[in-house]
């Protein structure tokens, strides 16, 4: 059974139609890639999966239930999590805190015991503390975990956003370009981040502009355009595509690159 | 384990503090505005909770604070109901009233709770003005010392002993919140509310909490100033008063007990500071006030705190340890 399933879904903001009748599904442990040019509307479709979007048609189902009357939050607490294309780390907390946060779902504490600072306190903190420092590792960043994440470079907040996201131990994971702002010996890292989360049991759906890590990683890839699903199969099926030939791949691929690079 | 116990000698050293104070007041005058002082930065360190962690504004906590004096007032010395008792009892009607304000409102984004706290307050003025019966009307009422089993503290020090207790409770309660799974997670819906809530963080549930647990703070300390000044008036109640808790709370720097105790300090000592100039003292303190946010706008102790780091160890500041959590 598929872990995701979008069936039949629209989108609109006003005239604009971001999404129209969207139908995939992602099965479990697949690296599943969406591709498309700038405004195909990739990220609409994360926060149409993540809940901040409530979609004008269509479905979103997630392990057999239907997501639709679920917010983030609660979509969060049944095994999605995300990174954002527009980084969303939380500034004024250190690199270590930020991640920390990441493990709040697998947390219990509340206010009173805090507030009185009962001894599990300090258990959960040690805890979320040690649990925190290997997420960083396994993303390169436990020499910055003191600093505020505010302080840190695009591309290391790209991957602090990913380790915050991987502290909560999703079964789904949506990255949105995680590889932009990375040079291209960072990008191959990220590849073989990519591929450990996978094989680690994570689903993982990833939207990218770098065509090299996407046709290096995906085990399916799915093209939209203009809000419309323009082609689904094997990275090569797709990179043979006439159509997604024409409309992404041939033409924009250099410029695409270069504009994800300073994105 | 080293925070740990940085936090208890701050605590001892904070303790300390409180309890050499009155030693040093020369006279009752000095030791009534000590115990002013304390008691402001108890409503400050809990709206700084709901302002500095949790960005949102409240402009009833005078309101709350009255309530909670006027619960002592009535329940204690008009229906002898014991002091403790009665103090718990205003707390717990807060409560309730900050909950159901804060259930109906934090869901939605926008400074919705700084204009029904705003119109809460005028309410609870009206109400305290006009029911002579139960409140005494605009003249006020008088109230009894804090009795724990019939004993009490001499007045004017018990007044003080009251609100350095109430103070260091709170100052307790709020730094044990900060570094915990709730703390940070009021820490992150501050930062990004959608960040937070990707991270199953359920944001309007967390605003309710702490909204409360801010408005309780401003009950006790509302309580603690009927047992200590003797008497209440509905002027407790006014609406300049929430806005003063609030200038305190961003003067002395957002997100810092310190500074919350800071901004407290400041703003009941300059008008006292500047009292022989008699009507130019708003004026004078109103000039400092802007200085200190023209030259210092992110507040006192967060901006000392970061100069202090330059100053002592230039290469900390990449460490971004400044959190101003003690
Ligand atoms: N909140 C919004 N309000 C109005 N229009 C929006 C909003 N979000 C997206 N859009 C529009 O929907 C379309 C799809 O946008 P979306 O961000 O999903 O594209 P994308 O594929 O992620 O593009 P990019 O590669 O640039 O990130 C665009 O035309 C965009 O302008
Ligand atoms: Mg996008």
């Amino acid at each position: 059974m598929a872990l995701l399933d979008v069936t039949n879904v629209s989108l609109a903001f006003g005239g604009v139609k971001a999404l129209s009748e969207i139908s995939f599904a992602v099965n479990e442990g697949e690296i599943f890639s969406i591709i498309g040019p700038n405004g195909a509307g990739k990220t609409s479709l994360f926060n149409v999966v993540g809940g901040v979007y409530i979609p004008d048609q269509g479905e979103v189902h997630f392990a057999g239930d239907n997501l639709r009357d679920l917010s983030p939050a609660k979509r969060a607490a049944r095994g999605i999590q995300r990174t954002f294309q527009n980084l969303q780390t939380l500034q004024s907390m250190t690199v270590l805190e930020n991640v920390m946060v990441g493990m709040h779902l697998r947390q219990s504490s509340g206010f009173i015991s805090a507030l009185l600072g009962l001894p599990r306190i300090h258990e959960e903190n040690e805890f979320a503390v040690r649990a925190s420092m290997e997420f960083l590792k396994t993303l390169n960043l436990e020499h910055l975990s003191r600093q505020q994440a505010g302080t840190l470079p695009y591309g290391a907040q790209k991957r602090l956003e990913i380790a915050r996201a991987l502290a909560a131990q999703p079964k789904l994971l949506l990255l949105d370009e995680p590889a932009a702002g990375l040079n291209p010996q960072e990008t191959i890292e990220m590849a073989e981040v990519i591929r450990r989360i996978a094989k680690q049991g994570t689903t993982v759906l990833l939207v990218e502009h770098d065509m090299r890590l996407v046709m290096d990683v995906s085990d399916r890839v799915f093209v939209l355009n203009f809000g419309r699903a323009l082609a689904c199969g094997t990275a090569k099926q797709v990179s043979s595509n006439p159509e997604v030939i024409e409309a992404y791949l041939g033409v924009e691929t250099p410029e695409e690159n270069s504009r994800a690079a300073v994105n | 384990m080293f925070r740990l116990k940085r936090e208890f000698i701050s605590l001892t050293a904070f303790a300390a503090f409180l309890i050499v104070l009155p030693l040093l007041m020369p006279n009752a005058y000095f030791l009534d505005v000590a115990t002013k002082t304390i008691i402001n930065a108890i409503v400050c360190v809990g709206l700084n909770l709901l302002l500095g962690y949790a960005g949102q504004i409240s402009l009833g906590h005078a309101a709350f604070f009255a309530l909670g004096g006027y619960a002592t007032a009535v329940l204690g010395s008009r229906l002898s109901v014991p002091a403790p008792l009665a103090m718990l009892a205003g707390a717990v009607l807060v409560g309730v009233i900050s909950y159901v304000i804060g259930r109906a409102l934090l869901h939605l984004r926008g400074h919705y709770l700084a204009m029904a706290t705003l119109g809460f307050g005028a309410i609870v003025s009206i109400i305290l003005n006009r029911e002579l019966a139960i409140t005494g009307g605009p003249d006020g009422m008088p109230v009894g010392p804090f009795q724990i089993a019939g004993y009490s503290l001499p007045s004017a020090l018990g007044g003080y002993v009251l609100a350095a207790v109430g103070l260091f409770i709170a100052v307790k309660l709020a730094t044990s919140l900060i570094n915990t799974r709730a703390g940070r997670a009021l820490r992150a819906i501050n930062d990004s509310e959608i960040a937070a809530a990707t991270l199953g963080i359920e944001v309007a549930a967390f605003k309710v909490k702490v909204f409360v647990i801010s408005a309780i703070f401003a009950s006790i300390a509302g309580s603690i100033f009927a047992h200590a000044d003797r008497f209440i008036t509905p002027v407790e109640a006014n609406f300049l008063r929430s806005v003063e808790f609030v200038a305190m709370v961003v003067i002395g720097g957002l997100g810092s007990v310190v500074g919350a105790i800071v901004g407290a300090i400041i703003f009941t000592l300059l008008p006292q500071m500047f009292a022989h100039f008699e009507e130019f003292r708003h004026v004078l303190t109103g000039a400092l006030l802007i200085c200190i946010m023209a030259f210092m706008p992110s507040g006192v102790v967060p901006t000392l705190a970061s100069l202090w780091v330059r100053w002592t160890e230039p290469a900390a500041r990449e460490k971004g340890s400044v959190h101003g959590a003690a």
